[in-house]
């Protein structure tokens, strides 16, 4: 099965130590991404756009129908926290972060912060799963909610605002949760025709 | 510097930025957005669009089952009204008989058998003693004479129609023609009159009810004359045919008038 969870378990145990995943180019903080150049920019320039329209559209559909939609900016930012060292993974989630703060027209820095928070929380759980599978998925996606809307609390902790509320995280998060997770094997087609295959757990890690 | 510590550091930073820029209320300038719009837009049209397919088919469903409930909702209206329209025209035909044959009538009834022997033409009736029906009753339709009652019980009535053989009735030329005549059924659906010599009775002649018999009200309408029937050597009266103005194959509803 190659869904396994190895919560707590050795670095080397797993996929990447002598097996070549910790090669010299990952070491030197190489990425999964598609070698630089034209088609690079031109996949991302694309699943930008793809990532705006869908989620749009989602947004759309679910308003009419009353839920929360599923969010694939936070699946961005999941996939940037798998495939980057976790400096940048933390500011690429953040630049992602800005660009929907940009889309939705409010307050810059607050989805920024939110998916920064979810890349932390990426990052830290890939130490410890393994590289693919659907529990391994539903694990860091969740993990990626969890990363997010604690940020949030913290931030509207700091605004003394009451952004966040018992109602909101009863009734809004877990909708959220369960649609980004149905969402998120479809949106990992788009992310690694955008973004590349998914390296191991230990790659980039360094 | 360890990579965990440079992690949580850049992660402080980050959060500290977001710290500052939600406190300042750092909103991005609209014109920014202008970029992504038309991406934005093609992502809600194709929601919209698709929103509005599920909607059509959902709404498709939906109207099939209340037309479905509609039209048996129709069906029973339909058969009310029919009821309804029946029972309207009863009245009407009996306010018209009241107004132009006999104002004393007793109510409608409905023929509910007929007799099948080709030599005989009765009805049967839905009215009996219990409704006040009495034999030698006449009954009539607003367009003319029906017969008479010659049998009756509790719930039924039977009508001996002008063609039957054993019906006779007396006739007269209409507005005020004169003559006087009897009319005798011939089966299967006309009358054999006779009338004086004198009468100028001829063909196309409208002949009604008269006194003779005192049976039924006077001025009813009985038939047509269809045919004046040759005068032998030694005749003395004038015969003619007589066509009813009843066709007493079609007749449903019928009025049963108080007997002189």
């Amino acid at each position: 099965m190659s869904g396994r969870v190895r919560l707590g378990g050795d670095g080397r145990s797993q996929r990447g130590l002598g097996g070549g995943g910790l090669d010299r180019t990952r070491l030197n903080g190489g990425s999964s991404f598609p070698p630089r150049g034209p088609a690079r920019v031109f996949r991302a320039v694309v699943y930008a756009a793809l990532l705006i329209a869908a989620q749009g559209a989602l947004s759309r559909l679910a308003d009419a129908w009353g839920v929360a939609a599923p969010d694939l900016f936070l699946l961005t930012a999941v996939a940037l926290a798998w495939r980057l060292p976790p400096a940048q993974a933390l500011l690429a989630a953040y630049g992602v972060g800005l660009g929907q703060d940009l889309l939705g027209g409010g307050v810059l820095g607050l989805h920024a912060a939110g998916l920064a928070g979810a890349a932390l929380w990426v990052v830290i759980f890939r130490r410890s799963i393994s590289d693919s599978g659907p529990l391994q998925n539903v694990v860091a996606v969740t993990g990626a909610v969890i990363g997010q809307w604690l940020t949030f609390g913290v931030l509207a902790y700091w605004l003394k605002s009451d952004l966040i509320s018992v109602r909101l995280l009863a009734g809004t998060v877990p909708v959220l949760l369960l649609g980004t997770l149905l969402l998120s094997p479809l949106w990992d087609w788009a992310v690694r025709w955008g973004l590349g295959p998914r390296p191991g757990p230990q790659e980039n890690l360094v | 510097m360890t990579g965990g510590r440079q992690f949580g550091l850049v992660f402080a930073g980050l959060l500290l930025l977001s710290m500052v820029l939600t406190r300042f209320q750092v909103v991005p300038p609209t014109a920014l957005r202008s970029v992504t719009a038309p991406i934005s837009l093609v992502g809600l049209v194709v929601a919209d669009n698709l929103r509005r397919a599920v909607l059509s088919v959902n709404d498709r469903r939906d109207l099939r089952a209340v037309n479905a409930s509609l039209q048996a909702e129709n069906d029973v209206l339909r058969q009310r009204n029919e009821v309804l329209n029946r029972e309207a025209a009863r009245l009407k035909q009996l306010e018209i008989i009241t107004g132009t044959q006999a104002p004393n009538a007793v109510g409608i009834a409905q023929v509910i058998a007929v007799d099948p022997s080709p030599l005989l033409s009765r009805l049967t009736l839905n009215r009996g003693t219990r409704d006040g029906v009495r034999i030698r009753m006449p009954v009539t339709v607003p367009g003319g004479l029906v017969g008479q009652i010659t049998g009756v019980s509790a719930s039924t009535a039977t009508v001996v129609s002008l063609v039957d053989p054993e019906s006779t009735v007396g006739v007269t030329l209409q507005n005020g023609g004169g003559g006087r005549g009897l009319a005798h059924g011939v089966p299967p659906d006309s009358l054999r009159a006779e009338f004086s010599r004198g009468v100028p009775i001829k063909e196309g002649d409208v002949l009604v009810t008269s006194s003779l018999g005192g049976v039924f009200p006077v001025g009813v309408r009985v038939g047509k004359v269809q045919q004046v029937l040759p005068l032998g050597p030694n005749d003395v009266n004038r015969s003619v045919i007589i066509k009813p103005a009843v066709d007493l194959g079609v007749v449903e509803d019928v009025t049963i008038l108080e007997g002189l």
